[in-house]
């Protein structure tokens, strides 16, 4: 360890001596679960989220919409390809880039890839990892096969999501990644990339996509993880 | 930023002079409180969750060292590199460092307080290094060479004209002037700069200890482009950033946007731990995390103050703010602005280089009611005053306001004398009154009647109107009579 660090940590140690302040609160915060019981916790909050579903559903839909995104579905795994098609025939991209994981891509577009390809791209097609309804807010996870730029650089974001990913809150998320590192990059979209830096004005698109779509897939299809 | 808070006063009176910048902070601020009170509104478990962030940060503060050191070990442990900055110099020598090794003359800079603390961008540029800022917000006073007047809406002071001109002037821009229009040609030019930086620049929400994440909380992702796109990412965090748990950005990411502009979530939350893994195929390839003191383990070590380093940036307290609303931002001379500016400028430069801040509130108390994490700002600011005259009477003696003061508590404590004056003063300045109001005091008064008038003392004071109303029989059951008035 270097000396600078030592001599930091020291001057903390020495100002939280002198500055003791005893809580206004004697509870904890957040509770992480123990190990053994995360797995029940685990269990019965799946559990109770499949039995919300059709709320979740609806109120996801709800609040993306109150953001700016369209979302399309359910449509059924067989149909997903056809839909993200017109999605992008909709917005007349042609190059796109794509991480779509399991489903295929339409036919008649210009597939790019790496980061030129991301920079280049008219559209970004992504799956999903989760969805958090309670705030219209898509989860981008970064892996070997998900890229972080398709959901990024272009204008447009074609997103698909599974209906059982979509989750309450975001405490649930943190619940159900597996326990250890988390992945180098998870993402929270909720609508367009905005801004009001003028003059209060909202506009979108100013640096990510001015266009977030999502095609909600119906249930039973397998998940990525 | 170099700090001019000891000049407070000269600049309240160059912003109240200026009308334009009035006119948008009210207009901006009034939709900020808006916004914000629909969202807490339609939020049952806002109480709640305000509770629960507090009680964190109180956790986090009070074991601050052992966080911090396993912070420092997760981040390593995940290939990334932490770097512990005693003050804004050696966090500035820290990124230089960084940058050279690495041939660096280009980095691009998302929105950050932090390095505005520390005057980054000149010492980058000193060194050699062009920063340019890419919050669209930020880009247009770093084009204007200003400093930021919100900590939410940096340009909030400028109109879309002033905006094109300054594209004209200085990029070259030959656009119209729409909103639209001027946002898609800061897209394009900006996308080539992150396609050419060595070097990305980023502040820091939240860290967690326990696994090595940084929160980055933004609307435009341009914090996601300079944390993807140059292959180095440096994030450069204030020590008080930290947070024990994953699990805890669930309560912190509920209340952050609500608190700042009404949003339940921001467009986008970055979630980074480390740098790229192997095989990914995007992402910064390095990852250094400088974790900055820079005065805040005085605030650490002060009982009183502590409390200051719960704050989340969130600017809930400046837009509910009567003074900040009508001085705005740049007149608290340095980086923090508002209620929160009043009380962590004196703190971290020193009461003597801002001598005035703290007395910039009417202690209304709004800022304390909206705080999501509750820091008893009226209170802090108080503490503040009581340490600032001290050290004035310690080193000027008393001054002729302290005598006023002294009079005035000793005729209070006098009863009789008391009413006596309280009679003569209205004897006084009955012949300036109409209807019981004065609308011109004269001579030094006279600004105070200059927008609002000044009452007559009533004929028949509280205190006879009280002893009055409790000697009538129906006061002894609890209930006063309110029928007759004395008018
Ligand atoms: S003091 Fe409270 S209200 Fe003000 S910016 Fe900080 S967290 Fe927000």
């Amino acid at each position: 360890m270097e000396p600078g660090r030592d001599a930091f940590l020291a001057r903390v140690r020495a100002a939280l001596r002198v500055g003791h302040v005893s809580a206004t609160s004697s509870s904890n915060g957040a509770k992480e679960p123990a190990v053994a019981r995360l797995e029940d916790e685990r269990a019965s909050r799946r559990e109770a989220l499949a039995r919300l579903r059709p709320l979740l559903v609806s109120r996801f839909r709800d609040e993306a919409e109150r953001v700016g995104v369209r979302v399309r579905g359910p449509v059924a795994a067989g149909d997903v390809t056809r839909t993200v098609g017109e999605g992008l025939a909709a917005h007349r991209a042609r190059r796109i880039v794509a991480s779509p994981r399991g489903f295929a891509l339409p036919e008649g577009f210009d597939v790019l890839s790496g980061r030129d390809g991301a920079l280049a791209a008219d559209a970004g097609v992504t799956r999903c990892d989760f969805a958090i309804a309670e705030s219209g807010t898509l989860v981008v996870i970064a892996n070997e096969d998900a890229p972080r730029l398709p959901s990024l650089a272009p204008k447009i974001h074609l997103a698909i999501l599974r209906i059982e990913d979509i989750l309450e809150v975001p405490a649930d998320l943190f619940l159900f990644l597996s326990p250890g590192a988390p992945p180098s990059s998870i993402v929270f979209i909720t609508g367009p990339s905005r801004t009001g830096d003028i003059e209060q004005t909202l506009t979108v698109g100013v640096h990510g996509p001015g266009v977030v779509e999502v095609v909600l897939v119906a249930e039973g299809t397998p998940s990525t993880r | 930023m170099k700090p001019t808070s000891e000049q407070f006063r000269e600049h309240v009176d160059e912003a109240l002079a200026d009308w334009g910048l009035r006119a948008a902070l009210a207009a901006a601020t009034g939709r900020f409180v808006s916004l914000r009170q629909d969202a807490f509104a339609a939020f049952p478990e806002g109480g709640a969750l305000r509770d629960q962030a507090r009680t964190i940060k109180e956790e986090a503060i009070a074991r601050l060292d052992e966080h911090l050191e396993q912070l420092a070990f997760a981040v390593e442990a995940r290939g990334g590199n932490v770097h512990f900055a005693a003050d804004a110099d050696a966090a500035c020598r820290m990124v230089i460092e960084i940058a050279r090794q690495r041939g660096v003359t280009l980095a691009v800079k998302s929105k950050s307080m932090t390095t505005e603390e520390i005057a980054l961008n000149e010492a980058l540029e000193h060194a050699g290094i062009r920063v340019v800022e890419t919050d669209l917000g930020e880009f247009i006073i770093q084009l204007a060479v200003e400093g930021p007047s919100h900590l939410i809406a940096p340009a909030v002071h400028k109109t879309r004209e002033q905006v094109a001109t300054l594209f004209r002037e200085k990029l070259g821009y030959s656009g119209e002037d729409s909103v639209p229009a001027l946002c898609a040609f800061a897209r394009e030019f900006l996308r080539g700069e992150f396609v050419r930086a060595g070097m990305g620049v980023s502040g820091v929400n939240f860290a967690v200890a326990e696994t090595g994440t940084i929160a980055i909380v933004e609307n435009e992702g341009n914090a996601r482009l300079t944390t993807t796109l140059p292959p180095v990412h440096v994030a450069i965090m204030g020590m008080e950033k930290v947070v024990p748990r994953l699990a805890d950005l669930a309560v912190f990411l509920r209340i952050l946007a609500r608190s700042a502009t009404g949003q339940k979530m921001s467009s986008y939350v970055s979630l980074l731990t480390g740098p790229r893994r192997e095989r990914e195929e995007d992402g910064a390839q390095e990852f250094h995390l400088v974790i900055l003191d820079n005065g805040r383990s005085r605030l650490l070590a002060d009982p009183e103050l502590r409390e200051s380093l719960y704050c989340i940036r969130c600017g809930a307290c400046l837009n509910v703010c009567p003074v900040y609303r009508a001085i705005g931002g740049h007149a608290y001379g340095w980086v923090y602005p508002g209620p929160i500016g009043a009380v962590l400028t004196p703190a971290y430069l020193g009461e003597s280089r801002a001598p005035d801040l703290p007395f910039a509130s009417t202690l209304c108390g709004a800022c304390a009611d909206v705080c999501p994490v509750k820091i008893a700002l009226p209170h802090r600011l108080l503490d503040l005053r009581a340490r600032v005259v001290a050290e004035k009477k310690r080193t000027k003696g008393n001054d002729a306001k302290s005598y006023v003061f002294r009079a005035w508590a000793w005729l209070l404590t006098h009863p009789s004398l008391y009413r006596a004056s309280a009679k003569l003063a209205r004897f006084a300045l009955k012949p300036m009154a109409k209807d019981g109001r004065i609308d011109a005091l004269p001579g030094r008064l006279a600004g105070w009647t200059r927008t609002r008038d000044f009452p007559l003392p009533a004929a028949e004071p509280f205190h006879a109107r009280w002893r009055k109303r409790w000697s009538q029989p129906s006061a002894r059951d609890g209930t006063p009579s309110t029928t007759e008035r004395t008018e």
